[in-house]
């Protein structure tokens, strides 16, 4: 099945999922809207060549100026997400390969266009060793009978570091999450002592909303 | 030997001091309020127009909406809500209203513990004795630790003025190390407690205010060192 076939009825996510191989040769989904502990849903877990696990983010529309810091700090809380419960994920798949496991995660992020603020930020994750790949996506999402014509975006030459400043906030922001994360976390882990980690059938999400009601949206 | 200044050398010191001369002030304000009850007089002058533009164009419309509220609502003749409302919320420990404005509670959930004890030492290592006052006993209080800021922007200033960049730049560093180490880490949270707390609306108000300057002061202080360091490296 090929994404043009069924565009109408897919979303993004699904027609990104299909189309795997044209970001990368030897890209294979793993997995498609993966809870987290907090709600913000994975669009797309994939696995590399190397059997690497690959966050593939969506931006379906510019990401606003002022919207950046909080789209970055949700990206940057599944990529952790990922790294922390990869043990449970890689038990959760049908073929376990942890001869591999120990890599970190990579992010691909996928958006019509990333806001010039946004460099500085993947900069730094870069910096932190977290391989990331930018993709430029058309807008609005292809429709039925094309082909998505993606294109990897070059990292620009110069990128202005993040200041002191912007760096502090985003780590608090950031310790503010996993603060989040460990309390919802122990309070699920109390309500139900099995609960291990990700689950196929998706336990985690649904313990949440038991508890927590419609609680925060991802997105 | 004295390097000659240029004239562009004493301007930009000129308003560098007063860039810190004005948040000393605000430091000065804000750790006055929590420090003990406001007097009527100061009431009088938070409910004025003048103070209320001044605090709009600083912290912009949204976080000074209760501060509005408060202004048009005022009366003298209720000056006793205002005092009962500062007794509840800072100094008597009554469940559910009292905010417990120490950052060792906000840090750990408990008072005295290591957060206070680094306080404590930053005011040693800067040469500050703490003397306790009122309703401010303890080292870690929010209004002690505004008035440690208060003290080191106006050393800046002083510096900056002198033009002494280097004592300047010392004392921005202790100030940006002591936003980073302890204020930004504990300052919102207090402030969203008391707001959630307050019931009349000059303390949620005030509260608004106050997240909006650390957020704002940490930033333009980090800013100013960087950039000053940075030409100090170029010259």
């Amino acid at each position: 099945m090929t994404a043009t076939t069924n565009a109408k009825e897919k979303d993004l996510t699904d027609i990104v999922a299909c189309n795997l191989e044209r970001l990368e040769p030897g890209l294979t989904v793993f997995d498609t809207r993966v809870p987290t502990v907090l709600g913000h849903e994975i669009d797309i877990l994939a696995l590399d060549k190397i059997k690497r696990l690959t966050l593939v983010a969506i931006w379906p529309k510019k990401v606003p100026g002022r919207q950046v810091v909080k789209e970055i700090l949700a990206l940057f809380y599944r990529w952790n997400f990922i790294s922390d419960f990869k043990e449970d994920l890689w038990a959760a798949a049908d073929e376990r390969e942890v001869t591999l496991a120990l890599r970190p995660p990579r992010i691909i992020l996928l958006t019509p266009e990333l806001p010039p603020t946004a460099w500085p930020y993947l900069n730094w994750m870069r910096e932190c060793h977290i391989k990331i790949s930018v993709f430029s996506l058309d807008e609005p999402a292809p429709a039925n009978g094309k082909e998505p014509d993606w294109q990897k975006v070059e990292w620009p030459e110069k990128i202005k570091p993040l200041s002191r400043a912007l760096l502090h906030k985003f780590n608090l922001d950031n310790v503010k999450i996993v603060n989040e994360q460990r309390i919802v976390w122990e309070a699920l882990i109390a309500q139900d002592p099995l609960l291990n980690g990700y689950s196929k059938d998706r336990r985690l999400a649904a313990a949440r909303k038991e508890m927590f009601g419609k609680g925060k949206e991802g997105k | 030997m004295t390097k000659q200044l240029s004239r562009k050398d004493k301007q930009e010191f000129t308003a560098l001091a007063e860039i810190a001369e004005g948040r000393a002030n605000l430091y000065r304000f804000f750790g006055g309020f929590y420090g003990d009850v406001p007097t009527k007089k100061s009431l009088a002058k938070m409910a004025s127009d003048e103070f209320v533009a001044e605090m709009t164009g600083l912290f912009g419309k949204r976080a000074t909406q209760p501060l509005r509220t408060f202004a048009e609502k005022y009366k003298p003749a209720e000056y006793d809500t205002v005092v009962r409302e500062y007794q509840e919320l800072f100094v008597v420990p009554i469940e559910r209203k009292f905010v417990t404005p120490y950052e060792s509670v906000y840090l750990t959930g408990l008072m005295l513990q290591d957060p206070h004890a680094q306080v404590k030492k930053s005011y040693e290592k800067a040469g500050v004795s703490f003397a306790p006052a009122k309703a401010v006993n303890l080292e870690d209080h929010i209004s002690g630790e505004m008035g440690f800021m208060q003290y080191l922007a106006a050393q800046e200033s002083k510096a900056w003025k002198k033009s002494k960049p280097s004592s300047a730049l010392n004392f921005l560093r202790y100030e940006v190390d002591f936003l980073e180490n302890h204020m930004t880490l504990w300052i919102n949270d207090f402030c969203e407690k008391l707001e959630g707390y307050a019931i009349i609306p000059i303390y949620k108000g005030i509260a608004k205010m106050t997240a909006k300057f650390i957020d704002l002061d940490y930033t333009q202080a980090a800013d100013i060192l960087e950039a000053e360091e940075k030409r100090d490296v170029n010259k």
